[in-house]
């Protein structure tokens, strides 16, 4: 342990030193070459103007080129060739992608997900936005519905695999869900396996999380609508119903849709909570898990993972694309 | 036909009272103007007669009905903010018609109402724009008409003007005035620090000071007839000067010491004044340089020349004087003014009858 500290803290002084290293050189190296002084003054110091911000940025865009640009490359390289990366297919990958019924399985769900998940996700956050505003004890309800954004997917995952959780008869019930549908006089189920229900059951999971997050930057939005856009709309005869739904709702458009795209990329991108619930069985596969189990499991086949990953990365990129816009503008007004 | 009754009016904010003993009748068709220092209640008055604001006691009557527990929408008045309170997501037309709207005027009589209050504040031109690309003066106006299709009896104005800058400032006083002169049967109450405005615009003036009552009247009687030291310095620009003194005899014919000399004035004061110290009030723009003692003699330490006027300091007093008198920089002088303009306070309020309003 304290040598797995000490040899932390070694790399992070030596990066440190690195780049302060880089920095100074960089820069000194620049003035021995192009000197500001002496007869060539002016235009030394343009041309060394010129390099100096590239110098700079240069050590950040090697490591933006190696960690994502080369990614989405080699993703695109391996896509066109086979299982192994060794043969070049063209569009085998994708053709064969085109008449794959598990992908159709995957956007089917994917599309199911991205209906459901986003609009109840921003409505409950709106709706707890709103009904905590206010109160004395708001910001503990606020912190409550948070919270879940503090734990990992994983651990979500687990936690809610222990509330869905069903054990063949006879040993005794341990999921919350069960023991409340018993109690009601209901017969215990296996909430995982049956299909249609178990991606409800997942969804719900991703709700939970993502509640909290629209909650917070709701509510955010909602305090900086003017107190006298309000005040006015009362004054115009405005009830509550209306004044949410006509002065607040519209003031806060931006937001909203923010935080709604966000979710639906996030939604788009999911994957660890599929994984750990039901690894895409019975029905509940999406494109991530997808992805995953072409790439790592069984066979590995790395060209129909990356064909895969492709879709997956077509259908998010508007989205962000938007998204980004979105939030500059907001960022801006 | 909208009076408004404000009886022993009282507002706290937890433990703090804001407003006291608020005792004012609006008369139907007035427009009142309520001043007063930053900090004096004046807003949360106003904010108390739209009922955005619980009244914490006291009663509030509007057109002869009680009205504390009467929700704002009920109470038929329209309020125009300080910041105009637009809705940013609506153009000026729906900004206009959102209360006939919710109201659920019917589209043709919503579209008349708009029309007209656009054609009377020259806004036909901006209808279909949103509040960010207006100018402020437009964003005003805006906020007026929005208050004028929902045709109220009682208009109330939050400092409509403290966010335009002077020039535009003026037009827009202009512009209330013309208004009320159209809308003569409405009861508009204008809250404001401006004390320009106040004079301009007001049919009379309520002083409002630390959450009570200073001073109510017409504009021009509290500028000749204070009834108390902070009215008259607060009312006037530059403040009116005040030049200690010592009563020397009350009565019908009241005589007082100053600095410079002692002077007989022909008005009564109570006679138990008699060797009290006061202070003799007297407005720049009276005082006027004598070759007398005067009231006040003193080396002029700055002249403000401002071109139709110049405003002459020695020590602690100003006068105002017709011109530019920069001649008089350095020079020892010697105020005095018409007895007829002096007042006189003991403990703040004002002790010496006035003279009969010209």
């Amino acid at each position: 342990m304290p040598e797995a500290l000490t040899l932390a803290a070694a790399t992070m002084l030596s990066v440190l030193f690195t780049c302060v290293a880089w920095v100074w050189g960089a820069n000194r190296m620049l003035d021995l070459i192009w000197p500001a002084t002496g007869r060539r003054a002016g235009r030394n110091s343009a041309r060394a103007g010129l390099i100096r911000p590239w110098l700079f940025l240069g050590p950040a865009l090697v490591f933006m080129g190696l960690y994502l640009v080369w990614p989405v490359l080699r993703t695109g390289w391996l896509a066109l060739h086979d299982a192994t990366g060794a043969r070049f297919v063209g569009l085998e990958n994708l053709r064969w992608l085109a008449s794959d019924a598990r992908l159709y399985e995957a956007l089917g769900n994917s599309l199911a997900w991205l209906l459901v998940v986003p609009a109840v996700s921003t409505a409950l956050g709106l709706i707890a936005a709103v009904l905590t505003d206010g109160l004395r004890w708001g910001v503990l309800a606020r912190a409550v519905l948070f919270m879940p954004m503090a734990i990992s997917f994983v651990g979500a995952a687990v936690i809610w695999k222990f509330i869905y959780a069903f054990t063949p008869e006879p040993a005794p019930e341990i999921g919350l869900l069960n023991a409340l549908v018993t109690a009601a006089g209901g017969a215990p189920q296996a909430w995982l396996t049956r299909a249609f229900v178990n991606d409800l059951a997942l969804m719900v999971v991703v709700i939970w999380m993502q509640t909290g997050f629209a909650m917070v930057i709701l509510s955010a939005a909602l305090r900086a609508v003017p107190e006298e856009t309000l005040e006015a709309a009362r004054l115009d005869g405005a009830g509550p119903w209306t004044i949410f739904t006509r002065i607040q709702v519209p003031q806060i458009r931006g937001t909203l849709a923010v935080v709604w795209t966000a979710i639906t990329i996030m939604v788009l991108k999911l994957f660890d909570i599929v994984f750990v619930m039901t690894n895409g069985q019975w029905g509940t596969q999406v494109l991530a898990n997808l992805i995953y189990d072409w790439m790592f499991r069984g066979s590995p086949d790395a060209g129909r993972g990356a064909a895969v990953a492709l879709v997956l990365m077509a259908l998010v990129t508007p989205l962000m694309i938007w998204n980004i816009r979105a939030a500059l503008r907001e960022e801006r007004a | 036909m909208t009076s408004i009754i404000l009886e022993n009016i009282a507002k706290s904010f937890g433990g703090t009272r804001v407003l006291d003993g608020i005792d004012l009748a609006v008369a139907s068709g007035e427009l009142l103007v309520i001043v007063g220092p930053s900090g004096c209640g004046k807003t949360t008055l106003l904010r108390l007669i739209a009922g955005l604001e619980p009244i914490t006691s006291g009663r509030l009557m509007i057109g002869g009905q009680v009205m504390n527990d009467i929700p704002h929408a009920r109470r038929g008045i329209a309020m125009v903010f300080q910041n105009y309170a637009l809705y940013p997501h609506m153009n000026v037309r729906e900004n206009m018609a959102f209360a006939l709207r919710v109201a659920g005027v019917g589209r043709d009589r919503i579209e008349t109402a708009v029309t007209r209050a656009a054609r009377l504040l020259d806004l036909e031109d901006c209808l279909d724009r949103f509040p960010r690309a207006l100018s402020g003066g437009q964003r005003q106006r805006v906020a007026i008409g929005r208050a004028i299709v929902r045709e109220p009896a009682v208009f109330l104005f939050d400092e409509p003007l403290s966010n335009l800058d002077a020039g535009l400032r003026g037009a827009m006083r202009l512009e209330i005035a013309r208004l009320k002169a159209r809308l003569s049967d409405r009861t508009m109450i204008h809250v404001t620090h401006d004390q320009l405005e106040a004079m301009t615009l007001a049919d009379r003036i309520v002083v409002l000071a630390g959450g009570r009552i200073a001073q109510v009247g017409r504009p021009l009687d509290l500028y000749e007839r204070p009834e108390t030291e902070f009215v008259a310095r607060f009312i006037g620009s530059p403040a009116m000067n005040l030049i200690p003194a010592t009563v020397i005899a009350a009565g019908a014919v009241t005589r007082l010491r100053l600095a410079t000399a002692e002077i007989s004035l022909a008005r009564p004061t109570p006679p138990d004044l008699a060797g009290a110290e006061v202070n003799l009030g007297v407005r720049p723009e009276h005082l006027f340089p004598s070759g007398g003692p005067g009231l006040v003699a003193g080396r002029v330490d700055v002249v403000e020349a401002l071109g139709e006027v110049s405003l002459i300091h020695l020590g602690g007093i100003t006068a105002k004087l017709a011109g530019t008198r920069q001649d008089l920089g350095g020079q020892t002088l010697r105020l005095s003014a018409d007895p007829a303009h002096l007042h006189l306070f003991h403990r703040g309020r004002s002790v010496m009858s006035h003279l009969p309003l010209g």
